[in-house]
């Protein structure tokens, strides 16, 4: 009987028994008077006993109860070191666990869409009651966001990257040159799939992401000035060099550089 | 503290959507209540007009203008404008040779202030037409108006604003109401809107025509430098 699974040796049943006491065991396998269902070698004229028949002397008051046998978890009967793991292949590696730092990416979304969101709400409201404060009011909008960025681990904050600032002067010049966001986002994301193709380098996306959160959110509240009859679709689809059709985005920016200097870098 | 940021986007995104429901249904086509409308001053212009049509009255408009003739001159121009495809320019346009006055000069011909006002009316949508900002003009409807007990020119037109994706060129539907203010000065009421709105922008341009109110060259604060 294994002291620790209590199932037979031999058969793998499991025996119902009282965990073993560390204070008082005798040793296994070693006959106890007291034990009344031990069942010892005796003439069986002289001594009254109560047969019940158990299959190994035990200390401890047994009960077999037979059941089925299922497969053993683990084969006791063979010796250690025997143990039937697969051999791994010496040029392979076997991962056991997985560090992660911070939150992932879609718990990155939910904190940024957690204020983002309601602050558009807030700001449709505004601009459903008073579409002339709309320049204003997106201003500010796109400011707070932008802050928000790094706030809430989304994006890496504005760092010395010179790379990352050329493609935010990038970004904006296209923006003052096509006085439409969409055509400026349109126009980035395919220069970047081209150099993408070609040159095959490790780039970093998460600019064009936050451009499509800033061209999301303007085709939204140019969508409501438009339903409150405030500005026209042709003033939206049109092309030219225009300043303070691109100030929103420059705010944006600014927040994101403000933003990223109260990020706490241990989320 | 992740569940509370997913509650805040959960219901700004409800909030996101109720609000554009309620602002698409019905959809403000044109001011409709009387709060939206507003007068105002500018030059010789006293307008009652929607608060969202923005007033300009920069007399350099005046150089924007297509090249008038040889003997017509711009006075006075006020406009009334939401974007690009939406609004109303109101033009005092006058002779540029002083009319003859009676009694003087005695010979020389009288001044026809309804040919002139029926040429600067044709002068003007040639004007339009050969505007590189439009696209496909087309004059569709004449007719004569009586406005406020004066008899004027009604010319309907259509035209496109060009776009450099053909596909995205937004039409625009307007017309030109050509109307004698002075003995020697004609007024032009230029009104253009997107065509799917024209019937409701028909109104409010009506209403303005019908209350507009012009100062006489004399009274204008300008002293008449233009002349």
């Amino acid at each position: 009987m294994c002291e620790w699974c209590r199932r037979d040796r031999a058969t793998g049943a499991v025996a119902r028994t009282l965990p073993p006491n560390p204070t008082a065991s005798p040793p296994v396998g070693a006959p106890s008077g007291s034990d009344p269902t031990q069942a010892t070698p005796v003439a069986p004229s002289s001594q009254p006993t109560q047969a019940i028949p158990t299959p190994q002397p035990s200390s401890q008051p047994t009960q077999a109860i037979p059941t089925p046998q299922p497969a053993p978890l683990y084969d006791y009967s063979r010796p250690a070191g025997q143990a039937a793991v697969q051999q791994q292949p010496a040029d392979s590696i076997r991962f056991i666990s997985e560090v992660v730092e911070g939150y992932t990416f879609t718990a990155k979304l939910e904190r940024f869409f957690g204020v983002a969101l309601p602050l558009a709400a807030l700001n449709v409201l505004v601009l459903g009651w008073k579409p002339e404060w709309a320049a204003w009011s997106n201003l500010l909008f796109f400011f707070l966001v932008g802050a928000w960025l790094p706030v809430s681990h989304l994006v890496n904050k504005l760092d010395t990257d010179v790379e990352l600032f050329r493609d935010l002067g990038i970004v904006l010049f296209l923006n003052f040159l096509c006085c439409n966001p969409l055509f400026a986002f349109v126009l980035y994301g395919l220069g970047m799939l081209v150099v993408w193709a070609i040159t095959r380098a490790d780039i970093d996306w998460s600019l064009l992401g936050v451009m499509a959160i800033y061209v999301g959110f303007r085709i939204l509240f140019q969508l409501v000035l438009m339903l409150v009859d405030y500005v026209d679709l042709a003033d939206w689809l049109s092309v030219g060099i225009a300043f303070f059709g691109s100030l929103p985005l420059l705010a944006m920016f600014l927040g994101w550089f403000i933003g990223g200097m109260f990020r706490s870098d241990y989320a | 503290m992740l569940i509370v940021y997913r509650i805040f986007w959960i219901v700004g995104l409800i909030a996101l959507v109720a609000e554009m429901v309620i602002l698409a249904n019905p959809r403000q086509i044109a001011p409709q209540r009387a709060s939206d409308w507003e007068i105002r001053e500018q030059g010789r212009f006293r307008v009652r007009a929607p608060k969202h049509l923005r007033l300009e009255h920069d007399l350099l408009q005046i150089l924007r203008l297509p090249e008038p003739s040889d003997e017509v001159q711009f006075l006075d121009i006020v406009t009334l404008s939401r974007g690009e495809r939406t609004g109303m320019q109101i033009i005092i346009v006058a002779p540029k040779q002083t009319p003859p006055q009676l009694g003087q000069m005695q010979g020389a011909p009288p001044f026809n202030l309804s040919q002139f006002m029926r040429r600067t009316h044709d002068m003007y949508l040639a004007a339009m037409r050969e505007d590189w900002g439009n696209v496909d003009f087309s004059e569709t409807k004449r007719t004569t108006v009586r406005i406020r007990g004066v008899e004027g020119i009604r010319s309907d037109y259509e035209y496109k604003i060009p776009h450099p994706v053909p596909f995205l060129s937004m039409p625009v539907r307007g017309y030109l109401i050509t109307l004698p203010l002075s003995p020697t000065e004609v007024i032009h009421f230029n009104a253009y809107c997107p065509p799917n709105s024209f019937g409701d922008y028909e109104k409010v341009y009506d209403q303005i025509i019908a209350t507009i109110e012009v100062r006489q060259a004399s009274q204008s604060p300008f002293g008449g430098w233009l002349r």
